[in-house]
């Protein structure tokens, strides 16, 4: 108390008497408000460092971490260890089970652990993990990032149509909504998937590509929720009384969308922007996991646990394999999860406190 | 009411009728060749496959090698008119009528969904609540971040760490499956035995479904405890308890009800990761493996039959919400 | 980012000071507002044994993030028994704060009693060892006359005031009442929460009784739902609700604002004839003067969260002294005013809570401004036996005896 005293003693010391009583207050500017109400919960800042630590790593780390290629293999000749026989036998009625392990030697380094050569050991094949990992988040933070951009930016058009024309277009665009978000995601873009299957194996288009049409697929179907949003604001700013103004005096359409729709929109599209990153990031994993995404020899976060879906000694006995990636995975989606909360409870004018 | 539920039925069958065309084109986006392909892989993989059902499903599915833009319209329709008698055709990897064996898998995927669900609701209501009532609180920031972690969560990849450490490194749970394959059991031992082998997959979709569900309950809450009437209720004089179980909860149960209602029929919908995680003999997992095989028929039907639940699902929702909240009244 | 040479916004250092400074003062006063205290800790005394509620020196601050904002700064009235106190000032004067303060209902952590003292009179039911109250021979129970600071009270003890001894009436009749539970049901709860022994059919015949006394027919009312009745019918029953206990202290904070003319006609009226009927006090909170005028025995004017002027209802009309209130008079529209003179208004604004002067916060926006105003802050001048005044216009009267 007696320090706020004392701040608000200076305050008074430093204001010109001539002001009027209702003005002569400081008060925090816009841009102040925002940035202590984002930063006030620990939350928002764990987040942000998340979010930026993950993409230093993935397209800074690769410069420091040079070793090895993204699909470099470790030529070094090593052994894999799988299991051989497993016996159960019986003495005093405990039960012992001896698994026997076969040495087979392999042309590549595969499964290596911790090493001064590899910091997070190789995999199945004799990739560096690290290595991979890094390039891997490239690919998952990229693919999500375009699909979250081209998602927005369809649903801001589309619900723009919608909701300043209204009418016939406004009928139309809110059905073909409700259609889309009746589509199940996944199950959707496992026809799809299959389709490219085709598509590779008839040549018409490269393995490589599969990812990005499928996320492109993904954002045709997951606009709705943008379009719904934008569509709502600007139907309610309609019947404010400043748009109301804003027309009698004459202002151009597209002025009274930049100068008055926009920033009204703005910050909840923000906030949708990064809840929607955290999604898209999980349904490019799970399209990987499923093999349905990028394939080797290139790779995504989600491909490199792909593996234990085939190879249950991988799941048991070399976590140092999957583990990684499902940590970067996590450590993602929760970055942008905290960073979407803390703007969302920044930017709600509700939010007291 | 009646007016009002038929003409929300109508309007559900519109909606149905995109999803399906949409559905449709997306099917035939597969080159001719790799249907053939996927064929004689499942043929020759000993599943009995014949001429009949393949030539039949080339059919109905436009999919022969001359199909012009009319073939294709005529194979929808016909797909259509088969739809509406509740015919999917004959799955080419199982040999037998999708809608059966979409029958016969979709009780597993309930039965875990519905047990997870009872779990998820009672966990995430009581702390949704706590959290909001005590706002700003240590419980409050430890519901928020669970909140997080649940919705952040890869199924994939938590639930293999589940089965890693509860199953291989514990031995206290069975890896896979739904049960003992070398021992029958009976009576009480039978269901200890489902218990076990479900305890490892309905742990996992609590946990990645109970965030949303706690978050949706501490907002509610949050947005009616700051609400006049709550004032009101205090006035007269309530003891905070009695503000908070009585007055607030009836009003935060709306939504929690609603959103209930909608969600029942998605609980037949069967989770394709978890499932295929655990080797569950759900719809999720059957989906799975007929989309690897390229069963085009049953990745239809699947996918129509999604549709349809979602459909109902809103509709239950919006019934169920005049029916708890006073102030709705259907026209 | 606001550097010294940006007047108009604070620096972050201040920002992060006022955030800490805040951090701890909430934190203290929450603590003592939930701790547990025997009841010793909060009886006290009338200073006049004929009032029913003293407040002394009261003073509420919220603590944002911009600064405190001392809403209520030290400020005094009584309410005498069996009186009709009006409270007047224009929006953001700090009046409903000090009726919420009143009865406890400032939302925390960041709206806070800071210091002063409320002191209530109740009258509660005598109870025996066991707890439980005694029945007198004529029916009903015995009662005594406790005298509670609320200030000091835990929030925990607050039920004891809240609804049976003081009951509030709202601005906003079309969300004060729960959607989801029946007009019925909600006036029940009254009854049976504060009529010991109360059953179920007591207190819907007691509700019966309120809603007639409203002038609703019950049949019609009971049974329905919020949403069901307007805005009017919302705030009778509201009304009813607060009489429901028969409650010493009736606080009504701007009851007609949010309805239209017509109906703020016949809730006035209601007041009114409610005023006669029962054995209580009303604090009725407004800014609109014609409804003091008619309504009121003293009024209570406020100004930037201070009391200005407080005395009879003649007193503050007949011969008002501040020149705020002087203004206010002035401004009101009357049907005499010939079409030549144009209707008044003060000039300029209410000074910004967050930072007060210390000289008188009228100084600027008033006409009869003298060099002594830009000293300290007028203390209150008493002018008559009843009547007070806070304005250095004032202090030689005082002087000269």
């Amino acid at each position: 108390m007696d320090e706020l005293e004392l701040k608000q003693n200076d305050i008074n010391e430093a204001i010109d008497t001539d002001i009027p009583l209702d003005k002569n207050v400081r008060l925090m500017s816009p841009t102040q408000m925002l940035l202590r109400r984002f930063f006030r919960s620990k939350l928002s800042i764990i987040g942000l460092v998340m979010v930026v630590g993950l993409f230093l790593f993935c397209f800074l780390g690769p410069v420091v971490y040079n070793q090895w290629g993204e699909t470099e293999r470790d030529p070094v000749g090593g052994v894999e260890c799988e299991e051989a026989q497993v016996t159960t036998y019986e003495v005093d009625g405990v039960t012992y089970t001896v698994r026997g392990i076969r040495e087979k030697p392999m042309p590549y380094n595969v499964k290596a652990g911790i090493s001064a050569d590899h910091l997070l050991g190789t995999d199945e094949m004799g990739h560096d993990v690290l290595t991979r990992l890094m390039y891997g988040g490239r690919v998952s933070l990229l693919v999500s990032f375009m699909t979250v951009i081209l998602m927005t930016i369809l649903g801001v058009i589309i619900g723009g149509i919608a909701g300043y024309f209204g009418g016939i277009a406004d009928n139309i665009i809110m059905r073909l909504c409700d259609i889309l978000m009746c589509l199940p995601g996944v199950p959707i873009l496992m026809i799809l998937s299959a389709a490219m299957d085709g598509w590779v194996e008839q040549q018409w288009i490269e393995e490589g590509m599969r990812i990005y049409i499928l996320m492109f697929f993904l954002t045709l179907i997951s606009w709705p929720g943008i379009a719904r949003l934008v569509r709502g604001q600007i139907l309610s700013l309609r019947e404010q009384e400043y748009m109301v103004a804003a027309e009698a005096m004459g202002y151009s359409t597209a002025r009274k969308i930049f100068k008055h729709l926009v920033p009204n929109v703005m910050p909840q599209l923000i906030v949708q922007m990064s809840l929607s990153l955290g999604s898209m990031i999980l349904y490019e994993a799970t399209l990987s996991y499923l093999n349905m995404g990028i394939k080797a020899p290139y790779t995504a976060w989600g491909s490199m646990i792909n593996i234990i879906t085939t190879n249950q000694g991988v799941l048991k006995y070399y976590p140092l394999i999957w583990v990684p990636a499902g940590v970067c995975i996590v450590i993602a989606v929760l970055g942008f999860n905290f960073v979407g909360d803390g703007l969302r409870d920044a930017l709600d004018p509700k939010a007291r406190r | 009411m009646l007016k009002y539920i038929l003409k929300r039925i109508g309007y559900s069958i519109l909606v149905l009728l995109g999803v399906s065309l949409i559905i449709y084109f997306l099917t035939r986006l597969m080159p001719i060749d790799f249907v053939k392909n996927k064929v004689v892989s499942v043929q020759t993989s000993g599943a009995t496959v014949t001429e009949d059902m393949v030539s039949k499903m080339y059919e109905s599915y436009g999919l022969s090698a001359s199909s012009s833009f009319g073939d294709i319209m005529k194979g929808y329709l016909n797909w259509l008119k088969d739809l509406c008698k509740f015919d999917l055709g004959t799955s080419f990897k199982f040999g037998i009528p999708v809608t059966e064996k979409i029958a016969m898998h979709m009780g597993w995927s309930f039965l875990v969904a519905l047990i997870a669900t009872i779990f998820e609701f009672m966990i995430a209501i009581p702390l949704g609540i706590t959290a909001a009532t005590h706002q700003y609180s240590l419980r409050d920031y430890i519901v928020t971040i669970l909140v997080m972690i649940g919705i952040s969560l890869p199924a994939f990849f938590f639930g293999n760490v589940l089965k890693n450490w509860l199953s291989y490194q514990l031995g206290w749970f069975p890896d896979v499956g739904i049960k003992n394959a070398t021992v029958d059991y009976t009576g009480l031992n039978m269901i200890v035995d489902y218990a076990r082998h479900l305890f490892i997959p309905v742990l996992t979709v609590v946990i990645l479904s109970i965030g949303a569900r706690m978050r949706m309950t501490r907002t509610n809450m949050l947005e009616v405890m700051n609400s006049d009437y709550i004032r009101t209720a205090r006035a007269k004089g309530l003891k905070e308890s009695v503000v908070i179980n009585k007055h607030a909860f009836r009003n935060t149960l709306i939504p929690l009800v609603t959103s209930l209602a909608g969600l029942l029929p998605s609980l037949f919908s069967g989770a394709i990761i978890t499932e295929q995680v655990f080797d569950l003999p759900g719809i999720g997992n059957i989906a799975l493996q007929a989309m690897q095989a390229g069963d085009i028929p049953f990745i239809m039907g699947y996918n129509m039959f999604l549709a349809v639940l979602s459909v109902i699902g809103v509709l239950l929702a919006d019934l169920m919400y005049a029916i708890v909240d006073p102030r709705v009244k259907l026209q | 980012m606001a550097k010294k040479t940006n007047g108009n916004y604070l620096s972050g250092k201040e920002i992060r000071a006022i955030s800490k400074a805040n951090a701890k003062e909430m934190k203290r006063l929450e603590a003592y507002k939930k701790r547990r205290a025997s009841e010793s800790e909060f009886l006290t005394q009338m200073k006049n044994n004929d009032n029913i509620l003293e407040i002394d020196d009261l003073h509420t601050f919220f603590f944002t993030e911009q600064g405190v904002v001392k809403a209520v700064n030290g400020v005094s009235y009584d309410v005498p028994k069996n009186a009709v106190v009006g409270v007047v000032g224009e929006s953001g004067c700090g009046k409903s704060v000090t009726s919420m303060s009143v009865m406890r209902l400032i939302q925390g952590p960041t709206g806070q009693i800071v210091d002063g003292s409320i002191r209530f009179k109740s009258s509660e039911y005598k109870l025996d060892e066991k707890g439980s109250p005694i029945p007198k021979a004529d029916g009903g129970y015995e009662t005594e006359e406790k005298v509670y600071d609320i200030a000091k009270m835990p929030i925990r003890e607050i039920h004891r005031i809240r609804g049976k001894q003081v009951a509030m009436i709202f601005q906003e009749p079309m969300t004060s009442l729960n959607p989801v539970f029946t007009i019925g049901q909600q006036l029940d709860e009254v009854t049976l929460l504060h009529l010991p022994g109360a059953t179920k059919e007591i207190a819907k015949a007691k509700s019966e009784e309120m809603l007639r006394l409203v002038g609703i027919i019950p049949e019609n009312v009971y049974n329905a739902f919020p949403h069901e009745l307007s805005g009017g019918m919302r705030q009778r029953v509201m009304i009813a609700m607060a009489l429901a206990a028969e409650p010493r202290l009736i606080i009504a904070d701007e009851p007609t604002t949010a309805l239209d003319v017509t109906i703020q006609a016949q809730i006035l009226d209601l007041l009114q004839d409610i005023k006669n009927k029962i054995d209580g006090s009303i604090l009725l909170i407004t800014h609109d003067l014609g409804v003091i005028a008619e309504m009121a025995d003293y009024v209570v004017v406020m100004y930037a969260g201070k009391v200005i002027e407080k005395g009879t209802v003649f007193e503050i009309f007949q011969d008002p002294k501040h020149p705020y209130t002087i203004g206010l008079q002035k401004s009101k529209p009357t049907m005499t005013l010939d079409d030549s003179t144009e209707l008044y208004n003060i000039p300029g604004n209410v000074p910004n809570p967050i930072n007060m002067p210390t000289h008188c916060y009228f100084k600027e926006r008033c006409a009869m401004c003298t060099k002594k105003c830009s000293g300290d802050y007028p203390g209150m001048v008493q002018v008559s036996p009843t009547h007070f005044v806070a304005c250095h216009l004032y202090d030689e009267e005082k002087n000269n005896g």
